[in-house]
């Protein structure tokens, strides 16, 4: 026993302790007997014990990973994005066949105007307007 | 013959089949105590201890194979709890004796055993485990995982230092630091000159 350890807090596992000092020290029995019960009961703290195939399935992982890590990248990546790609697929999709319909501006079709509105018809009119002299004869 | 560590990490590195199971079996019992003591959720430890060999599993070859590999593992496993805490938003490790019945009854057979020992009664015994536990869990995240290596693991002080990234003086101060403040505080419960808080 090293005689200088009378501190417990320095009392490591296998030190013993001074029994001469123990049988004449009341305050050295009552704190050897807190020591005990700490001793004790960290040495029965509660534990967890890993699943059976712990080891197997982990290892397992790892190996995956290490294998394939770009492949194994690509595909984490092409999971994600796909759902995006789907949507923007789509979009494009509808938006090409939108832009690809005839564009429809308002103008009725020549073949159901009236007579009156043939070019002939119009021609004829503007002549008529101007035999009636409301256009200027600048060559005067 | 059973390989030493160092080969296992070659082998392992060299793609040999088995090699990194045999280092998580060797490690597993280890990586789980320390997850659970530092976190104290039952619930959380396989999840955690898996992503810590992983961790190793890609550290793998930067490990420097003249160091014990016990010690780096462990060291993973404290910065993954740290870091799981962290994300918790609190540093509060929940109690490990929020007690199943199962260790209800351990607890009755532990007071069986403990009797030849130190003498004490049942409730005693729930008190110690109880207060070990509260004051564990209210210890630094250094003063914890050095007390709970050297104490619980039975780290030597050369690889609690390495655990911390400090000097074996630091860990040897730090340990004896907070069995005096377990012990007082356990020695008062005893002499019945305080109670337990909740």
């Amino acid at each position: 026993m090293n005689r200088k350890k009378f501190r417990f807090e320095d009392l490591e596992r296998n030190d013993t302790l001074d029994e001469e000092h123990l049988k004449s020290c009341g305050r050295y029995r009552r704190e050897l007997r807190a020591y005990r019960l700490f001793r004790f009961h960290l040495e029965h703290l509660p534990r967890i014990e890993p699943p059976p195939h712990f080891a197997r399935t982990v290892a397992r992982l790892a190996e995956e990973r290490r294998v394939v890590p770009f492949a194994l990248f690509l595909e984490r990546a092409a999971r994600q994005l796909a759902p995006g790609l789907i949507a923007l697929m789509g979009a494009v999709s509808v938006l090409l066949y939108l832009f690809s319909q005839p564009v429809d501006v308002g103008l009725t079709p020549l073949e159901s105007l009236p007579e009156e509105a043939s070019l002939e018809y119009t021609v004829d009119s503007l002549r008529a307007s101007s035999e009636g002299g409301w256009i200027i004869d600048e060559s005067n | 013959m059973e390989k030493t560590d160092a080969e296992l990490v070659i082998a392992s590195l060299e793609g040999a089949p088995y090699a990194f199971e045999q280092i998580v079996q060797r490690y597993e019992r280890l990586v789980f105590s320390i997850v659970y003591h530092q976190l104290g959720r039952r619930q959380e430890v396989e999840d955690v201890a898996q992503e810590v060999f992983l961790k190793v599993f890609n550290a793998l070859s930067r490990f420097d194979r003249r160091r014990p590999l016990k010690a780096w593992i462990a060291k993973i496993t404290v910065n993954q709890c740290r870091d799981v805490l962290r994300k918790r938003r609190s540093s509060r490790v929940e109690a490990f004796s929020n007690f199943t019945e199962e260790e209800e009854r351990r607890i009755r057979s532990l007071h069986d055993l403990s009797a030849g020992t130190a003498a004490m009664t049942e409730a005693q015994s729930r008190a110690c485990l109880k207060l070990l536990d509260q004051l564990v869990r209210r210890l630094s995240h250094k003063d914890r995982t050095a007390f709970l290596l050297r104490e619980v693991e039975g780290f030597g002080y050369d690889e609690v230092s390495k655990v911390l990234g400090s000097s074996q003086v630091a860990a040897r101060i730090r340990v004896s630091r907070t069995r005096k403040r377990l012990l007082a505080a356990l020695s008062r419960v005893l002499s019945g000159g305080e109670t337990l808080k909740p």
